[in-house]
């Protein structure tokens, strides 16, 4: 029978990157990334799993890392704000729409709409506003009203052009 | 005041500044490069938890922190009684006797509110200082509290500040012409019982942040953080530490929103100082959510009495008097100065000019308050918006037409109100037009008949608001004549560096306004260069950057003062610029244009001579520097707003520069079995005068409706009797999401403001005008149905199919009393 | 976000599951963990050991087989919506699991966890009570099986005794003529808090009156309630506006207790209870009609 464990090595790739490291069993898959990776673009703005700044893409499932432990994301694949540019550092269709569309003020909620942005339209590459709306509404932003954040997604699902 | 225009038809007045360029914020924040304050990592840094009050009022018999100290990685821990023989109390703005009360930055003797610290733990890592909280016994002896304004008021009320001697941090009688006179016109007088205006807040994303350092060569503290008034900070924790404020050193970056929020943090930053010094150690402190909703910044809560309109049979209002009970839950820190702040609005659009307001301001067990989007004004302007909707409703008037006929007139403007704000420019009733074209408000007209009986009623609401910007501190002089402070202003360097780069520092505080992009066209029209070769210092430094008192980003005032001061600093350049080419081309500075980075003789591409070459003969090579000039090429501008101080005892005179208007116009649908509200459609039009960055102003229009639509539907800050917090999370406080914000339909006109720099006008804030146009069409579905009056901000479901089943025989509290009967 | 000392184990089968939560002190399983690390943050309960079943394959089966929907405990609410199973022999269930929360939260959430959650909020209490399932239990005893009337005890308790783990639901396929509706009243915006909910499942017989109905409505006692009273006066009734009206007034709230708290209050919720339990009926049965429109 296996045993109970207070902490454990784990090995992560994130955005393509292997990551090897002894986290304790309480560690959450937010702090781990901000703490232990430094990758201090996945955010936190709340402890109960509403607001979805610490949004991240783990094995291709869109989650909030609060509510998920490190020592869970053991051998997985992660997908963070930081993964989102493309490799020459010039920004993706999504980051590049949520500019032109002014689609964040102070920027602390984007790292996680982005990424549910392109969860939701890899999915769903047509989506209507009421799906889009249904798609970001784990994600709480208190600048915009959602307005230009759903017109930023708009203009991508009906963009047939756009590879995320 | 003519000169208004339909941005659409926006005429190319200047390259850069009116267009909606790409922000210059936007990379780093689309990258997750953003540097927000918990991102801040200091070499050996420990960590602080907070341990907070679980009551709402109690007495601290005994602390015991032994076992803390002794847990696992444990630095030190800090209680009430050690600082209290640390730390003077904080300065209250209040004069006695509101301004009795101690505030200190951890408890001492007393806890006030539920989410109070009440003793700090440093350690070596975060989860060490929690679980080191579970350690510290505390006794207390729980007290009665008082959690409502009105209660705080009662002869037998619990008092918070024994002190004091009552729970009053403030009162005044504000009167301006003359409402007895007025009741005595009056064909009718409408009198309210009772409105009141909920608590909330905005909850920026990002939560309070710091990473703070002493340096002990210096005496100096570093403060990483994201306080959005820097040195309003200061001056509160400079006396209470006893050390002068220029060794409190503010470094603020990106900051994930406030909303005003973030201005009361000193009382945190106040923990980690002390921390800080005792332990040698950079300390970290990160706020999370419940910490911040117990214990950060609350919206003010606002209860008027005894409300009474005079009025006309035309619907003609001819004023207004009313007792208004301001509730600042546990201490003031900013407070009182919202006592005084809704006076920037007193008739808000309407044209009234008899007012009496007897306003108090009471302590009570709940969290204290701070700025909120609409600070101060939107309370007052929710209460005037109440009042002509429930006169039209009593005198059976239109609520179109009772407002055109008593808004102010476009061709009044400048118009000095009754005590004598001046409102610098707008057209209310064509703005009025455009929302209401904006909603089809003839097709709901026509679908809420339709409706009837279906179990679905349709109400259409307006809301009228202004965005006071620019304040005039000398107001502050009406809540305490010892206040040293009048005017207003910001500062801001421009400057060319050692190879010809445009560089701007400013002492504001952005939480998403897009200040370096908006300062950025302003110096590229001046100078003559892009925007993307303009580089403005992100975030506010005083060890870097020109600051005021009153630097930051709070008050709606960047576009007249931030970019005023920007364009003098610019224009100073500029003017270096030209001497220093004219005196190394041998020409006259007047002749001299600035195109695409270089400075050259007018019309003459042959003579350019580049920044970079300007720069070289000022800081590397400078005996070529022609003859007898004087430039530096680092030019500083502070931007003052012409503002005299307020004469005290009338509580009269200019309080704020700016007055952008919003109107929003909306249509609700209402379940009638269940009370359910859904917006079916809504519409903001707003004049914010001369628009720098159109999409921005836009942004910030939609933000403020997104935020308004919350609280008047959703968002509650609610307490029990015992001062119990019952909405500590988001999962009691419901932020509104993405499925409850509608497509905002926006529409602008310009009447650029006589007053500022550049004919802009502060609008960041809005004017709450959600929660007026919201009830306001709560309104007009009772006025279909039970006639009852809405009589609270907050109307979730079940106040609404409350209001639905009033009985005609209850008690409406609204009564309409004719004169000449 | 920061949590107790914990420790963690990660069981390779059921039946490990089992043992560990038998053998080990202060233990509990960890699924979708979506409630309940946000327990542990807020250090209000929980556990000391987390034993993981997130990972366990045989949890998170969608089978079909003799006229029943057997779904794993560890199925995910996504899981469901996304499942041609759910969709096809009883789509009321996508139909929930799109409702809850938000697409992060239904990519790690579970029907297991959110049934032994059992807060009077949930989703999936009163409309597995409405279609009848039944759940499968596991302990060191062996397996038993328990009715959805049975399952869901009190406020977050459910009849699982120490030891016990849920490992299925067993929903009955949809039978033709029959529909069933899920109408929460939602306080706070849209789905974010069902204060009340009405569910139901309707039969009809070939003549198109009411064969069978199990009426549901949670939020006002201390677990999802039948209505027998209203569904037995709906049986053989055509369902029009008169017989809804008086089987509703049948409608007993008066030894009801509802929770009276910043949501909602008692009172409201009890009004609202006959409301949103006969907006389900009525919502069952247009569904249940579209058989005879076919």
């Amino acid at each position: 029978m296996s045993e109970p464990v207070k902490s454990q090595t784990i090995r992560v790739v994130v955005n393509g990157r292997e990551y090897t490291r002894t986290v304790e069993a309480r560690t959450l898959l937010v702090r781990f990334i901000r703490e232990e990776l430094n990758l201090t673009g996945t955010h936190f703005g709340c402890d109960t799993g509403h607001c979805g700044s610490c949004t991240v893409i783990v094995n291709g499932r869109l989650i909030k890392s609060c509510m998920m432990l490190a020592i869970q994301a053991d051998g997985m694949s992660i997908e963070t704000v930081e993964g989102l540019a493309n490799p020459d550092g010039s920004l993706s269709p999504i980051q590049d729409a949520f500019s032109a569309h002014h689609a964040l003020q102070c920027g602390f909620c984007t790292p996680g709409m982005m990424l549910a942005t392109k969860y939701l339209l890899e999915h769903n590459p047509h989506p209507t506003e009421e799906e889009i709306r249904r798609g970001i509404k784990g994600n709480l932003c208190r600048c915009t009203g959602y307005v230009n954040i759903v017109k930023a997604i708009q203009s991508l699902a009906n963009n047939e052009e756009v590879t995320l | 005041m003519s000169g208004t225009t339909v941005t659409t038809q926006q005429t190319a007045r200047t390259q850069w500044s009116g267009q909606s360029i790409p922000r210059k914020e936007d990379e780093r924040l689309v990258k997750g490069q953003g540097r927000f304050a918990d991102d801040i990592r200091r070499h050996n840094e420990a960590y602080v938890y907070l341990l907070r009050s679980p009551y709402g009022h109690a007495r601290i018999r005994r602390v015991d922190v032994r076992a803390a100290q002794e847990a696992p990685g444990v630095i030190m821990t800090l209680t009430g009684d050690e600082v209290r023989e640390i730390q003077k109390p904080f300065m209250e703005i209040a004069p006695p006797p509101g301004g009795y009360i101690e505030d200190y930055c951890l408890a001492v003797d007393k806890v006030r509110f539920m989410g109070e610290p009440v003793v700090a733990i440093l350690a070596e890592t975060a989860e060490q200082a929690r679980d080191a909280a579970d350690l510290v016994d505390i006794e207390y002896e729980p007290l009665d509290a008082v959690v409502t304004g009105e209660d705080a008021l009662k002869d037998t009320a619990p008092l918070l500040h024994g002190k004091v001697g009552s729970n009053v941090v403030w009162h005044g009688l504000y009167d301006w012409g003359s409402v007895e006179e007025a009741k005595r016109q009056a064909d009718k007088i409408v009198k309210i019982d009772r409105l009141h205006f909920h608590r909330f807040t905005s909850t920026p994303i990002e939560c309070n942040a710091a990473v703070v350092e002493y340096y002990p060569g210096s005496g100096e503290y570093t403060f990483w953080c994201n306080n959005t008034m820097p040195q309003f900070a200061a001056m509160f924790m400079g006396p209470a530490l006893g050390i002068p404020t220029d060794r409190l050193h503010f470094v603020t970056q990106d900051i994930g929103g406030s909303f005003g929020n973030k201005i009361t943090t000193y009382v945190y930053l106040t923990i980690c100082a002390i921390l800080a010094k005792k332990s040698g150690r950079p300390v970290h402190w990160t706020e999370y959510r419940t910490d911040h909703i117990l214990g950060g910044s609350h919206g003010n809560e606002r209860t008027f009495l005894d409300i009474e309109v005079p009025v006309l049979n035309d619907g003609t209002i001819l004023g207004l008097s009313a007792r208004a009970i301001d509730d600042c839950g546990a201490y003031p820190r900013y407070e009182p100065l919202g006592s005084v702040i809704w006076s920037q609005v007193v008739p808000g659009v309407y044209r009234f000019r008899n007012v009496r307001i007897d306003y108090t301001q009471v302590v009570t067990n709940k969290c204290p308050v701070g700025p909120n989007r609409g600070y101060s004004r939107l309370q007052h302007m929710w209460m005037l918006e109440r009042v002509i909707d429930i006169v039209a409703h009593e005198l059976n008037l239109d609520p179109v037409e009772i407002r055109k006929k008593n808004y102010i007139k476009p061709d009044e403007m400048p118009y000095e109100t009754p005590n004598g704000c001046v409102y610098d420019s707008g057209d209310y009733p064509r703005c009025l037009d455009m929302a209401l074209k904006l909603i089809n408000y003839d097709y709901w007209r026509q679908r809420q008949a339709e409706v009837r009986g279906t179990g679905k009623l349709i109400g259409i609401g307006i809301g009228s608001t202004l965005d006071s910007g620019t304040n005039n501190f000398g107001q502050a002089r009406i809540i305490n004549p010892e206040l040293p402070f009048s005017g207003n202003g910001e500062v801001a360097n421009v400057k060319l560096d050692l190879y010809g780069e445009v560089v701007v520092t400013i002492g504001t505080t952005p939480q998403g306004q897009g200040h370096e992009t908006t300062a950025a066209q302003v110096v590229s029209d001046i100078l003559g260069v892009s925007p993307d070769r303009v580089r403005v210092l992100i975030g506010h430094d005083n060890a870097r950057n020109v600051y005021t008192g009153f630097s930051g980003t709070y008050a709606s005032q960047f576009a007249v003062t931030g970019l005023g001061a920007v364009q003098g600093a610019a224009q100073k350049l500029k003017r270096e610029i030209q001497q220093l080419a004219a005196g190394m081309m041998g020409s006259d500075p007047e002749e001299i244009e600035l195109v695409d980075g270089t400075a050259r003789v007018v019309g003459r591409p042959d003579t350019a001579i580049p920044f970079i070459g300007l720069a070289n003969v000022v800081f590397a090579n400078n005996a070529t520097m022609p003859e007898g000039l004087d430039v530096s090429l680092n030019c500083t501008y502070t931007y003052r707003p012409p503002f005299k101080v307020p004469d005290v005892e009338r509580k009269f005179g200019n309080l704020t520069l700016t007055y952008a208007t919003q109107i929003h116009a909306c249509v609700v649908e209402v379940d009638e079995a269940t009370g359910e509200t859904k917006i079916l459609d809504y519409a903001a039009v707003d004049d914010s005068g001369r628009l720098i960055h159109p999409q921005i102003v836009e942004g910030q229009v939609h933000g403020a409706a997104g935020l308004g639509i919350g609280a008047a539907l959703y968002e509650t800050l609610e307490y029990d009797a015992e001062g119990q917090m019952l909405t500590p999370n988001f999962y009691a406080y419901k932020a509104v999401t993405a499925l409850d914000v509608p497509m905002i339909k926006t529409a602008a006109i310009e009447s650029p403001s006589p007053f500022s720099p550049n004919g802009a006008k502060g609008m960041g804030e809005g004017g709450g005008a959600p929660l007026h146009a919201i009830c306001s069409a709560l309104q007009d579905v009772m006025r279909q149905t039970s006639r009852a009056i809405v009589h609270d901000s907050f109307n979730p479901s079940e106040r609404v199919y409350r209001l639905l089943r009033q009985q005609p025989s209850a008690r409406r509290g609204v009564e309409v009393i004719s004169n000449r009967s | 976000m920061l949590l107790p000392e914990l420790e963690y184990v990660r069981p390779s089968s059921v039946t490990e599951a089992v043992g560990l939560l038998n053998s080990l002190p202060d233990a509990g399983l960890l699924a979708g963990g979506q409630s309940l690390i946000n327990v542990l943050k807020m250090r209000i309960g929980g556990y000391r050991t987390l034993i993981d079943i997130s990972g366990l394959a045989e949890l998170a089966v969608i089978d079909h087989a003799q006229g029943h929907l057997r779904i794993g405990a560890g199925v995910t609410y996504d899981q469901l919506i996304h499942s041609a199973a759910v969709s096809l022999y009883r789509p009321i269930l996508s139909e929930v699991a799109a409702r809850i929360a938000d697409q992060q939260v239904r990519n790690r959430g579970t029907i297991g966890g959110n049934c032994c959650y059992n807060d009077p909020t949930c989703h999936f209490p009163p409309i597995l009570s409405a279609v009848g399932a039944s759940f499968e239990i596991l302990g060191t005893e062996g397996r038993r099986t328990v009715s959805a009337d049975e399952f869901f005890v009190s406020y977050y308790q459910t009849a699982l005794n120490p030891g016990e783990m849920l490992v299925a639901i067993e929903v009955p396929e949809a039978r033709p003529r029959s529909g069933d509706a899920f109408v929460p009243l939602s306080v706070g915006g849209t789905d974010v808090l069902n204060v009340v909910t009405g569910a139901a499942s309707v039969l009809l017989a070939e003549d198109g009156s009411i064969r069978d109905a199990r009426i549901v409505v949670s939020g006002v006692a201390e677990r999802p309630l039948r209505i027998a009273a209203v569904e037995q006066a709906l049986l053989g009734t055509r369902g029009d506006g008169d017989a809804l009206d008086a089987a509703f007034r049948l409608w007993d709230g008066n030894q009801l207790t509802p929770p009276d708290d910043v949501h909602a209050s008692g009172e409201y919720r009890l009004a609202m209870a006959p409301v949103f339990a006969r907006r389900a009926v009525e919502e069952a049965l247009v569904k249940a009609r579209r058989d005879f429109d076919e």
